[in-house]
């Protein structure tokens, strides 16, 4: 083989082929260019935290394992929350969106209540999403957002909540052993949803005990020790060392880098069926000059310092009154994103070192504990059976969080563009209009070619004035023919003929009606001239 | 290329999945990927024209109105299936079908060879070329097809039909003057000899005297005698106004049919015959005789066609050096829109030549293709008589040629001044 | 040269229409689209002629027995107990599953097949048959009503008019009950079975509308049946529509290739297709024979050709529904090969939580995972010279066949 030479490589440059090559590659890399700024702006690459399927300290393997270990089906979503709208039984499922990491790629829609355009779309998710979300909710189902300083704002209004979006401080419940970023949430009662309503743990079927005998409803009548299938999903209670049930309703929780609910939005509104559980305390502030120090000023609304609390930091939301009713839906909001990573989720894990080492380690917590009951009362009945359906799962929402690749990010893409045409209305009245454009455009541009058949034509035509032949009919014209006439079969020359005396033309014509043609200048019917002409047709053959 | 029917099983697969997705509706869904997966395995069989195509020809050069047998050898040299291959051979709108199909739908195995076969009529005299050969490959479902072509032409030469008028001209007072082959004692190509003359350059070497020269030292030629007794010269009107007329039926046609006959009736005699055809600007063709001459003449006036305006009197003027003395001019026109006629056949006449105007009537032709009024077209047809007679009154011989008169009996109506 | 050209040739045989008709190849085609059509109507009425199991009373699924059903059962309420005059055991109702239907497609066979006799006919015949018909039909409608009317008219001296009398002998209007009841049950068994109708017509008949009318008949079925099964309607409207199953389960069938619940409607995907192709081709290729001249339909070289045309397209409807089908089911499975493909390319987390994903559960992943592959399955012909390699095997076949010949 002969190796190419730089010259005969120039001259494959200068040709026609060469050139069409440079200038697809060039076409093709300017369009990538271009693919990657639109995808880059999409993507932004950051940390890859709080996904349910990552095993590092700041993910929430933990919790997934735990639920699974209960035997609950566990599910990601990875495109969009739409997809809540085909869940068929919406009761038996948990939507947990652990950190909203970022914005979504939407269009701009018809909302009914203003009747105009709204072009800018809630923060986070989109409207449809909210839609879906609450629906979701509506229909029975079980959310718990779990975010700080995300975008849950835009789903939280949806509920009636602000996110702050600034960091809690909290003077008296810091944790010293760690630092202050992490603050202690101490609930004496996760089951007082308003000062009137009492405790209401028998919403919970871990902690229903209508005869308050300290033993739970669903192991009434279970002797001896309960199996891990008579626990149910509130085996996370069972001390099987003690072989105690644990019947406290209160958590302490623990958060890192908290925020807060904004306190005119997370007021107790109990005719919202909204229940402000966790507060900070008293002595709490949030950083709502942004300088990430704590500026304690004289009053609340001294305009340089901070706000103080108490701030709720735990909202739930039932469907039904005081959640009484198990069927109906209910929503979980806590201002921190990363209660249930690893790090915090799982004290025993961290102390044997399964996340890496690490300077200080948290001291046990609540927030398990916390996790799993809202998962058992979610899942699992209430009627003393504690039975579960077998379509239960856990749907952990991954489509806002970063994923390890850019292949992950595009696949996430794809669906989410795929689900959001065809679940948003007002994308799927675009695609409406793009297949109906479509289908124009193959209809009338897109025509097979004609079939060839040879067709013989030699039609064509000569001339044919009208115009002459009028001009021919004139009394003037034939004159002038019969004068030449006259002329020809005299063989006169031109000249000797206009010298002709009028007495001797009239000999050479010897017509009596053809001279008076000749001499006479009036106007001639149809019928004269056509005498005329017969006459002279006629005339030279005598 | 997709065709119209993938294009909408294309978009309508999509649009179903689309749809589907949106009523979540599984059949919609499983008809879209259905569709869109018999486009796909459909474009795995996709034919191709890369073929072999020879055409033969039943005749390079024919008379007007003779049928042409054509064959097209079709093979697929290649080790793919061509599909299904539409073939058709173009050929001029002005040929007929006379039967079979310039056009097969084939579908060529490897190193599969078919013929397809057609008879075409020429009615019109002219310089054609069929081809190229137009080539459409499809798969079984119509659903991509390409087209191409296969750039192989043929060329042929209609001519003008040739008439039998040896009997006219017998019979008719024109020809009597040229009496047969008669020797006439000037210097030409011939076969006979003549003389002997020293050599010139451009003399073809074959006619040098070699004994002479072997004689003399001196290079001498042999000149011939020049075998035909006359040059004729045949003046073409193949001017715009001459196209008058029925695309079968106008001056120029008969004039170029009439042209024809006569040449070939006057090389059979031996004679010498030129032709001359004005149209925009003058083709003259010296006088000659023989096959290749006849050829030649046939040749060209298969090639006229009317165009232009150039004066009679601009002709005769041109090729005035040329003519042979005393030798028969025929005119060849329809005598329309042309002031300088008479004064270019007085000139004719009185320069001792024979005119014979042989004057297809163009009024007629006209009245093929409009509706002339009575009186307008019995006054153009005085108008055209007066010409006639004056030309007559110039000792020219005038033939007023009607147009369903055949050419012998035409000849046979001349009209003396 | 002119030697060389010879004329058309004339084989024994030829293109005429009369032997078109009756060639092998022509009349494969036709019944390969014939059966696909029963095929395909059986399949639709076994997955869309289901109503929901709650209330089986009436529902618009694909099936005339319930709505003849429905109208006999009003018939019987009425205070003169009437019945449709067509008998059930023709009709099909009573019969339970396929049993439905086989007895009117039996019929309508019967009848498409003397429709497509007469069709060759000679016009003068075809005409008198059809006033025929047209005529019995009239005169069965209003005939016997007219007669009565006139003779009770006759009879009792006197002008009255056929309804509203007090004597019910005079309401000669119920003559016309009859015939209209007759009308109606015709009217709905045509209605249901239009597809099949116009289909036979239509391949037959060598009519491209009849077919494009029998696809779009069973392309409306379908739509109705999509719009009415809806979520959104089915919320609003109680129509108890058996819908489709939207999440499916796991691929069992066809060797675990795809999932029970899509077999159907694959099926009747592919039954739809052949039937279309085949329909349509066997109308394209006999007009291109019958549009051809003489000489050329008596022309060996043109005889041949068409034969290869025929023979290839048969070969390529075998293979191309095979394939297609093979794709379509492989495509649809392609989701599993997808999860496996990440959890080799990916790391785990993603790969785990594109597992788990309700995106492949629900039928968006196996959609998209389906064109994808099948995108592929298109780029694939850039790699494999399949042309070359099936022009390979045939010449290697002819080979083989000279050599035993």
């Amino acid at each position: 083989m002969a190796v190419p030479n730089l010259s005969s490589v120039g001259n494959w440059l200068r040709s026609p082929s060469g050139k069409r090559m440079i200038a697809l590659t060039l076409f093709y890399l300017t369009l990538g260019l271009l693919f990657s700024t639109v995808a880059g702006t999409y993507i932004v690459r950051s940390e890859v935290h709080q996904s349910a399927y990552g095993e590092d300290w700041n993910d929430l393997s933990s919790f997934r394992a735990d639920i699974k270990e209960q035997g609950i089906t566990t599910t990601s979503i990875v495109s969009s929350p739409l997809l809540l709208e085909e869940i068929q039984s919406p009761r038996d499922t948990v939507f947990v969106v652990s950190g909203i990491e970022r914005d979504t790629i939407s269009l701009p829609r018809f909302s009914a209540d203003s009747s105009v355009i709204q072009l800018v779309e809630g923060l986070g998710y989109s409207t449809s999403e909210i839609e879906a979300i609450s629906n979701f909710v509506e229909r029975g189902g079980t959310i718990v957002v779990l975010d700080d300083f995300g975008y849950a704002q835009g789903l939280a209004d949806d509920f009636g909540l602000g996110y702050s979006g600034h960091q809690l401080y909290d003077t008296q419940t810091w944790d010293p052993d760690l630092d202050f970023n992490y603050v202690w949430l101490n609930i004496t009662n996760g089951f007082n949803y308003s000062s009137t309503s009492g405790s209401r743990t028998n919403t919970n079927p871990c902690l229903a005990d209508a005869d308050s005998d300290g033993t739970p409803d669903f192991l009434e009548g279970i002797l001896g020790v309960p199996t891990s299938s008579d626990l149910a999903l509130c085996s996370h209670r069972w001390d099987s060392i003690t072989a105690t049930y644990n019947m406290d309703p209160g958590y302490d929780l623990l958060l890192n880098q908290p925020s807060a609910f904004d306190k005119d939005s997370a007021g107790e509104n109990a005719d919202d069926n909204l229940y402000p559980i966790g507060f900070s305390t008293q002595d709490a502030y949030l950083d709502t000059n942004n300088d990430g120090k704590l500026t304690v000023g004289f009053s609340g609304t001294d305009a340089g310092s901070d706000e103080q609390g108490p701030f709720a930091m735990y909202v739930k939301y039932c469907r039904s009154r005081n959640c009484d009713n198990p069927d109906s839906g209910r929503a979980y909001f806590v201002t921190d994103g990363s209660m249930l990573v690893n790090s915090i989720y799982d004290t025993e894990g961290v102390e044997s070192g399964v996340y890496g080492e690490f300077n200080k380690t948290p001291d046990s917590n609540d927030n398990r504990r916390w996790a799993l009951d809202l998962i058992a009362e979610a899942l699992m009945s209430n009627d003393g059976n504690g039975s579960i359906s077998e379509e239960a799962q856990v749907i952990f929402d991954e489509s806002r969080h970063q994923q390890p690749s850019f292949m992950g990010d595009t696949y996430n893409l794809l669906y989410y563009i795929l689900i959001y045409f065809t679940n948003d209305w007002m994308a799927m009245l675009l695609m409406f209009l793009g297949l109906f454009v479509l289908f124009e455009f193959i209809i009338i541009k897109k025509l097979d070619p004609e079939p060839w058949r040879h067709v013989f034509s030699i039609i064509y035509y000569g001339y044919g004035d009208s115009r002459r032949y009028e001009y021919y009919g004139r009394a003037n014209k034939i004159k002038q023919i019969l004068l030449t006439r006259v002329r020809n079969v005299n063989s006169l020359t031109r000249e000797e003929f206009d010298a002709l005396p009028a007495r001797e033309l009239q000999k050479m014509v010897n017509d009596p009606v053809l001279v008076k043609f000749i001499f006479e200048d009036r106007r001639y019917s149809m019928e004269e001239i056509i005498a005329v002409i017969k006459r002279i047709k006629t005339w030279g053959r005598r | 290329m997709w065709t119209r029917k993938a294009s909408i099983l294309g978009a309508g697969g999509v649009s179903l999945v689309l749809v589907g997705m949106m009523m979540s509706n599984f059949q919609m869904m499983v008809f879209g990927v259905a569709f869109v997966a018999f486009l796909a395995v459909n474009s795995w069989i996709t034919g191709h024209g890369d073929i072999q195509v020879v055409r033969t020809l039943s005749a390079d050069n024919l008379y007007k109105g003779d049928d042409l047998y054509v064959e097209l050898e079709i093979t697929n040299p290649s080790w793919r299936r061509t599909q299904q291959l539409e073939i058709y051979d173009n050929i001029p709108h002005e040929m007929k079908l006379r039967s079979g199909l310039n056009y097969m739908r084939v579908n060529l195995g490897p190193g599969e060879t078919t013929r397809v076969r057609y008879v075409l009529r020429c009615p019109l005299r002219g310089h054609y070329s069929i081809g190229p050969i137009s080539i459409r490959y499809r798969d079984s479902f119509n659903l991509f097809s390409q087209e191409m072509y296969v750039d192989h032409r043929s060329d042929l030469i209609v001519f003008p039909q040739v008439r039998e008028i040896e009997e006219a001209m017998v019979r008719s007072r024109t020809p009597k003057m040229y009496t047969g082959a008669t020797t006439l004692r000037t210097p030409g190509p011939g076969t006979e000899f003549f003389s002997l003359r020293e050599y010139v350059p451009g003399d073809p070497f074959k006619i040098i005297n070699w004994k002479a020269f072997a004689r003399t030292g001196q290079l001498i030629v042999n000149e011939k005698c020049r075998d035909a007794v006359t040059d004729v010269f045949i003046l073409v009107d193949s001017r715009d106004i001459s196209r008058i007329g029925t695309v079968l039926k106008n001056p120029l046609e008969v004039g170029t049919v009439a042209a024809a006959s006569l040449a070939s009736y006057f090389i059979k005699r031996r004679d010498s015959v030129a032709l001359a055809v004005y149209d925009e600007r003058l083709s003259f063709l010296p006088p000659d005789t023989g096959d290749k001459q006849y050829f030649k003449i046939l040749s060209s006036l298969a090639g006229v066609a009317p165009k232009g305006a150039m004066p009679l009197q601009a002709v005769t003027n041109a090729l005035s050096s040329r003519f042979s003395r005393g030798s028969p001019v025929f005119i060849i026109s329809a005598l329309e829109g042309d002031g300088t006629t008479i004064p270019a056949i007085r000139d004719l006449a009185g320069r001792g030549h024979e005119v014979i105007i042989l004057s297809p009537s163009s009024v007629d032709f006209e009245r093929l293709v409009s509706r002339i009024p009575r009186t307008s077209y019995e006054v153009l047809k005085l108008e055209r008589q007066n010409r006639l007679t004056a030309l007559a009154g110039f000792g020219a011989r005038v033939i007023d040629w009607m147009p369903d008169v055949e050419l012998s009996q035409a000849l046979l109506q001349v009209k003396m001044g | 040269m002119a030697e060389d050209v010879a004329i058309q040739g004339e084989g024994l045989e030829t293109l005429h229409l009369k032997v078109l008709r009756r060639k092998w190849q022509i009349l494969a085609l036709q019944i390969t689209a014939t059966i696909s059509l029963f095929s395909m109507y059986i399949m639709m009425t076994r997955t869309y002629g289901v109503c929901d199991s709650v209330e089986s009373s009436w529902c618009p699924a694909l099936d005339h027995t319930l709505t003849l059903g429905v109208i006999e059962q009003f018939l019987q309420g009425q205070p003169e107990a009437l019945s449709l005059p067509i008998p059930d055991w023709m009709t099909g109702v009573g019969n339970l599953g396929d049993g439905r239907y086989w007895m009117p497609l039996f019929v309508i066979s019967i009848l498409v097949a003397g429709w497509t006799i007469l069709g060759l006919q000679t016009a003068k015949l075809r005409r008198q048959v059809n006033m025929g018909i047209l005529g019995a039909a009239l005169l069965y409608l209003a005939g016997l009503f007219v007669i009565n009317w006139l003779i009770g008219m006759i009879f009792s001296f006197e002008l009255y008019l056929p309804f509203g009398q007090i004597d019910t002998n005079r309401n000669h209007v119920e003559y016309l009950v009859g015939p209209l009841l007759l009308y109606i049950q015709l009217f709905i068994l045509v209605f249901y079975f239009l597809p099949v109708i116009s289909g036979l017509l239509g391949i037959w008949g060598m009519s491209k509308s009849k077919i494009s009318w029998a696809i779009g008949s069973t392309i409306i079925y379908l739509g109705l049946h999509a719009l009415l099964s809806y979520e959104g309607v089915r919320s609003t409207i109680e129509l108890n529509l058996n819908a489709l199953p939207v999440q499916i389960g796991e691929a069992t069938e066809w060797g675990g290739l795809v999932a029970p619940e899509i077999v159907p409607l694959l099926i009747i995907s592919l039954l739809m297709m052949i039937f279309l192709e085949s329909g349509f081709a066997t109308i394209r290729y006999v007009e291109y024979a019958f549009k051809l001249p003489e000489s050329c339909k008596k022309d060996p070289e043109y005889v041949k050709q068409f034969d290869n045309i025929l023979n290839i397209h048969l070969q390529q409807t075998v293979g191309v529904t095979f394939f297609v089908g093979l794709v379509t089911a492989l495509a649809l499975k392609f989701d599993d090969l997808i999860v496996d493909l990440v959890s080799v390319f990916e790391g785990s987390q993603w790969s785990e939580q594109v597992k788990e994903s309700l995106e492949l559960q629900l039928t968006y992943g196996t959609v998209i995972s389906a064109l994808i592959f099948v995108i592929f399955i298109a780029g694939l012909r850039y790699i494999i010279p399949w042309p070359r390699i099936s022009g390979l095997i045939e010449k290697g076949i002819r080979q083989i066949r000279d050599q035993s010949v």
